[in-house]
């Protein structure tokens, strides 16, 4: 039996042990000694010397481990993994944000209120403050002038680029969700369907139709749903764009899906609150919330802050706020906004 | 300035590597330790928390032929996984698509090849890859 010889184990969070050992022993006998020492049963703990993982049955003079060298030791959680695996496995399978799937309507917002995205929400023309107190319409001059903004295009652009804005549109409509997410998907960031969607022009000429079609008085029916009842695929064909839309799409159901260019834009909007219901909707209405995206309110839920803002909480955390109540304060005021949040914590 | 010749700097990264003197994160050292050319070395990463590598132990061999450190290190992951910048085939870091090799600087050692492939690991495009099996090896 030569001399035990010290060695140094690092674990994670800086725990630093000391182990004394013959160099002639095995790797387990080893683990037994770091588990006296550490709060790591022997069976979980996983040794690492100078790029290895240790195995059991050699000896420590074996991996040449010497007097004073240092050991990383990693516990595994291998009764958890398993059961962790699938709850993970299931919100990615659909690439909603897992937001989503703690009730947070806000959460796509979130990638938009991201770094990468930081200033777009300020860029964001709020339709809410165009209309007066009494609800009325904004005058035609503010639409023009709210859809001529390059930042609407640019916005409509962004979000027909992202792919988990997508999917969360085609999850949340009814009609869509029916159809084949991959030809939804390739008909949406289709060039034709979004420079129709950023359009100023295009919205312009759109809007008219909307008026023709009814007088402010009745509620504006959607292109193709002439009913106000929830559009199907079926009705499509009403709808006046379906013709050149169908031009772009070499199936009929992606025509179905794109032909409404509004219903996609309200789904858009309609984010944090309802948008399932297909019926009432009329053009302002869809601006106006699409407009109100910037800083849309957060749907009423009793899930805890902790949960609803758990993407957000994060996110913070890692840019330096670990207070957790102001974060959430500052997170309930800005409606979920990082980027709002980050501003109200500096601010006070 | 004088350059580190490469058994010195060699030298410096095996007693890093041994007393675990870098980050936590990584481990690395000799795999034969009578090499005196100091050519072959494991490396392991732990994979990133907040990734699907959470928890899992990568193995890597890297290879330092005489032309390091002017020239990258040859470096392979032994363990299976998926990342853009892997061969799929046989595990081996494409040069191209890896930039810390691509733009290789002689102040770079074994650490910093294996901390940039943690950081590519849980880069947001990467963290979310579907990988293979835990312990599966090429």
């Amino acid at each position: 039996m030569s001399d035990p010889i010290t060695i140094n184990i690092k674990s994670s969070g800086d725990k630093k042990y000391e182990v004394s050992i013959s160099p002639s022993e095995l790797i387990s006998a080893l683990k037994q000694e770091v588990a006296k020492v550490s709060d790591v049963p022997a069976e979980t703990q996983r040794l690492i010397y100078s790029g290895r993982v240790l195995k059991d049955e050699q000896t420590v003079e074996s991996y040449n481990i010497q007097n004073g060298h240092t050991l990383h030791l990693v516990g595994s959680r291998k009764t958890a993994a398993p059961a962790a695996a699938p709850a993970a496995a299931t919100p990615e399978s659909n690439n909603i944000p897992s937001g989503i799937a703690a009730g947070q309507g806000l959460s796509p917002l979130n990638d938009l209120t991201s770094a990468r995205y930081a200033g777009y929400g300020a860029q964001m023309p709020d339709v809410s403050l165009l209309l007066d107190a009494s609800g009325g319409l904004p005058s035609e001059d503010q639409l023009e002038q709210l859809i001529s903004d390059p930042a609407f295009g640019s916005s409509m652009q962004m979000m027909l680029n992202n792919p988990q804005m997508l999917d969360m549109m085609i999850q949340q409509n009814p009609m869509m969700r029916g159809m084949d997410r991959e030809q939804v998907r390739s008909m949406m960031s289709s060039p034709f369907v979004q420079s129709m969607l950023s359009n100023p022009q295009m919205m312009r000429s759109m809007m008219s139709m909307q008026r023709g079609a009814g007088g402010p008085a009745s509620s504006f029916p959607m292109p193709g749903s002439a009913t106000g009842t929830t559009s199907t695929a079926g009705e499509a064909p009403a709808n006046p764009f379906s013709a050149f839309l169908g031009a772009n799409s070499d199936a009929a159901t992606g025509v179905g899906a794109g032909a409404n260019p509004f219903d996609l834009l309200r789904q858009m909007g309609g984010m944090g609150g309802n948008s399932t219901n297909a019926g009432a909707a009329n053009p302002y209405d869809l601006l106006q919330q699409f407009g109100g995206m910037g800083g849309a309110p957060a749907p009423v839920d009793d899930t805890p802050p902790e949960v609803r803002y758990e993407a957000q909480l994060r996110q913070l955390n890692d840019m330096g706020f670990f207070e957790f109540d102001s974060n959430v304060q500052a997170l309930r005021r800005s409606g979920g906004s990082v980027q709002g949040a980050i501003e109200h914590l500096l601010n006070n | 300035m004088s350059k580190i010749p490469r058994n010195f700097k060699l030298l410096e990264e095996l007693e890093r590597g041994e007393k675990a003197l870098s980050a936590d994160s990584i481990s690395y050292g000799l795999i034969n330790q009578d090499d005196i050319t100091m050519t072959d070395w494991n490396g392991t990463i732990l994979g990133p928390p907040h990734s699907v590598h959470e928890n899992r132990i990568y193995s890597l061999s890297i290879t330092c032929d005489a032309s390091y450190p002017e020239h990258p290190p040859i470096v392979k992951f032994v363990s299976k996984i998926s990342l853009p910048c892997v061969n799929p085939e046989d595990g081996s870091v494409m040069i191209e698509r890896f930039s810390t090799l691509a733009n290789w600087k002689r102040s770079y050692g074994i650490e910093t090849v294996l901390l940039e492939l943690r950081k590519e690991m849980a880069s947001p495009a990467n963290k979310r890859l579907a990988q293979p099996a835990e312990g599966t090896t090429y």
